[in-house]
């Protein structure tokens, strides 16, 4: 609870700063911003031509079929992987002034879901591109975003509060993840692969989170709702359980940070 | 105790102590106790000095202050909603940020509100003299300019409590002068309660109502100023005279120079006698780092101290000097009056001396001194 008040009190301090680290973001590079644009489309194309095109597996849908899978992924793994290193980074502050440290993480959240609404341009785009029109089922698309805000704030929350205490957790996460990409048939269908293989991959939350949003955007039916259900209390149980230990571990941090 | 009941106490230290883990490798770690027992009271409107050598746990005190820290152990006992804040400069400051959204990010990240940084944009501007400045960013600063924005930032805020570490004066000459005046001024002022935190002792003098001197993670003295600036300078004349004989028994010239000043003495005759050439310097057996830089008020007490000519006494009984004989390699350090062989350059570097200081003389004068040692020899 003291957490979420937190987050709420400072809510100026988390707007302005990842609003700050956006800005600074985009001033970095000669493109700026218009590589939240790009990078979306270089990956979409990378993945087209390894796996649709060398790999045959294009054909149809392929091109919104990896698109919606890749946009929706980028936000997870930027979120998370950035999102985890937040409290550590922000080292040089934490040992300064005493300010809630969920605020860290948070802020890193929120750049990259900007990231991400603004990756939504090249979504929709390729959406229309390809003869797809909005319809009801796409006022299903924020109950989804929020379902995967959830789940990245469950993941990131927790391994936020214990990257400042062993730094390598971070590179594990990232590795970790990049194996899980690929198991999350962001470029290939689930339906192509050995009935064995499908058995495994529906382990995996992320496979259920992405066809959720193909399934509105692209098929309109409507999503597995079993399955949205139960990512979102997965993510509500993590962001709780990370909040509690990141307010726990707070006056620790600043005695264990030494950078 | 005046003081105490007459003004409301904001916080209060009972036996606080904090200690880290160290590092040893990757098995073995140790406790380090960087604050063992302090105990103190803050009142509204005091300013208090805190004043202690380096590593006497001055920077653990403030950030158990500035709430950054819990204690290990003891109580810290704060009037709920209290604000205290460290004066930090440039406190996450992002370089392709301009200046002015650099100084509201720093701004908030020192509590303050968003609108109230807004407002005062154009006072910190002026006051860090940026002009347009403000909205080129942060990277194309020169490295004064950061400090001068970083400055008028924090010193914008305005906790119940503000913490101040040894900074008060940043950037160029002129805007050190200022940044030194309006900060002096607002830790003495009877509105503000700051905590100062020093290893200047006039200053703390000058500025600070109360003092608590910290050695070792303990408080050795609090009170009354004056009271408690008198002994650490006491102990700390003594523990500068026994650091001295310690270097004198090792063999080494004693050079002290006063902070801010720039002529070098050498302790000797029973005095601290003026070098005035670097010839000269060197000549003794001078080394720049191993010059001893000391408060003017230190310098003073040495100059008077009774000590100090039992310290010179024995200088005087160490003349040092490193010879080598004409057409050899062998160099060789004259102590009193005896020849000793210097066998490395690290050898020689141990013994206070480099290959500058070394003087060549004839092979009669170093037979001469190996038989009848140095005395009317040669004039050292």
């Amino acid at each position: 609870m003291r957490c979420i008040a937190a987050v709420w009190t400072y809510r100026h301090l988390i707007a302005h700063k990842s609003w700050a680290d956006f800005r600074a973001e985009s001033q970095r590079t000669f493109l700026g911003i218009a590589w939240w644009l790009l990078d979306p489309v270089i990956n979409v194309i990378i993945y087209y031509l390894c796996f649709g095109v060398f790999m045959n597996r294009a054909g149809g849908d392929y091109i919104p079929y990896l698109t919606t899978g890749i946009i929706a992924w980028m936000w997870f793994f930027s979120a998370l992987t950035t999102g985890a290193s937040a409290i550590w980074n922000n080292a040089q502050v934490i040992r300064q002034v005493a300010l809630p440290k969920i605020i860290f993480p948070v802020a890193q959240i929120a750049v990259c879901t900007y990231r991400f609404l603004f990756s939504l341009i090249v979504l929709f785009s390729i959406l229309f591109l390809w003869g797809y029109r909005p319809d009801a089922y796409w006022l299903l698309l924020p109950l989804l975003m929020a379902v995967e805000l959830l789940f990245i704030a469950g993941l990131t929350f927790v391994f936020a509060a214990f990257v400042p205490f062993v730094p390598d957790l971070a590179n594990f996460i990232q590795y970790a993840f990049r194996l899980i990409f690929f198991l999350s048939c962001v470029m290939y269908k689930l339906e192509s692969l050995s009935p064995n293989a499908q058995a495994w991959l529906r382990y995996n939350p992320i496979v259920y989170l992405l066809d959720a949003y193909r399934d509105v955007l692209m098929y309109h039916t409507l999503p597995n709702f079993a399955a949205i259900a139960a990512i979102s209390l997965f993510g509500l149980a993590g962001a709780a359980a990370g909040m509690l230990l990141i307010d726990r571990l707070g006056p620790i941090y600043a005695k264990r940070i030494v950078r | 105790m005046n003081l105490e009941t007459q003004h409301e106490t904001l916080l209060s230290f009972r036996n606080v102590g904090v200690s880290y883990w160290l590092r040893q490798n990757a098995f073995k770690r140790s406790r380090h106790f960087a604050l063992k027992d302090v105990t103190f009271d803050l009142n509204r409107g005091d300013s208090l000095g805190v004043i202690g050598r380096n590593g006497c746990g001055k920077s653990t005190l403030l950030r158990l202050l500035a709430g950054v820290m819990a204690p290990d152990h003891g109580k810290i006992a704060a009037k709920p909603g209290l604000r205290v804040s460290l004066l930090t400069l440039q406190l996450g400051f992002v370089d392709y940020l301009s200046g002015r959204e650099n100084a509201i990010l720093s701004g908030m990240f020192l509590g303050m509100k968003k609108r109230d940084i807004m407002n005062r944009l154009n006072l910190i501007i002026e006051f860090a003299e940026l002009g347009d400045f403000i909205d080129q960013p942060l990277s194309t600063y020169s490295s004064g300019m950061r400090a001068r924005l970083g400055f008028a930032v924090a010193f914008q805020m305005d906790p119940d409590i503000i913490l101040v570490d040894e900074v008060l004066g940043v950037g160029d000459a002129d805007f050190q002068a200022k940044s030194v005046e309006i900060m002096q001024e607002r830790i003495q002022s009877a509105n503000s309660t700051v905590v100062f935190v020093s290893h200047s002792a006039p200053l703390i003098k000058k500025l600070c109502n109360r003092a608590i001197w910290l050695e070792n993670g303990v408080v050795k003295e609090s009170g009354e100023t004056a009271k408690v600036v008198d002994f650490y300078e006491t102990a700390l004349a003594e523990h500068y005279v026994r650091q001295i004989e310690t270097e004198i028994k090792q063999g080494l010239p004693v050079f002290i120079r006063a902070k801010g000043a720039n002529t070098i003495y050498i302790l000797r005759d029973r005095k601290v006698l003026p070098i005035r050439s670097w010839d000269e310097f060197i000549a003794l057996g001078g080394r720049t780092e191993a010059i001893r830089v000391v408060l003017p008020d230190i310098f003073a007490a040495l100059q008077d101290a009774r000590q100090v000519d039992r310290v010179i006494r024995q200088l005087e009984a160490n003349v040092f000097c490193f010879v080598r004989p004409q057409g050899k390699k062998a160099v060789f350090a004259i102590r009193n009056g005896k020849l000793i062989p210097v066998e490395s350059p690290e050898d020689l570097a141990r013994l206070g001396g480099h290959p500058g200081l070394i003087r060549e003389i004839t092979l009669e004068q170093f037979f001469a001194i190996r038989d009848e040692g140095i005395q009317g020899v040669l004039d050292f």
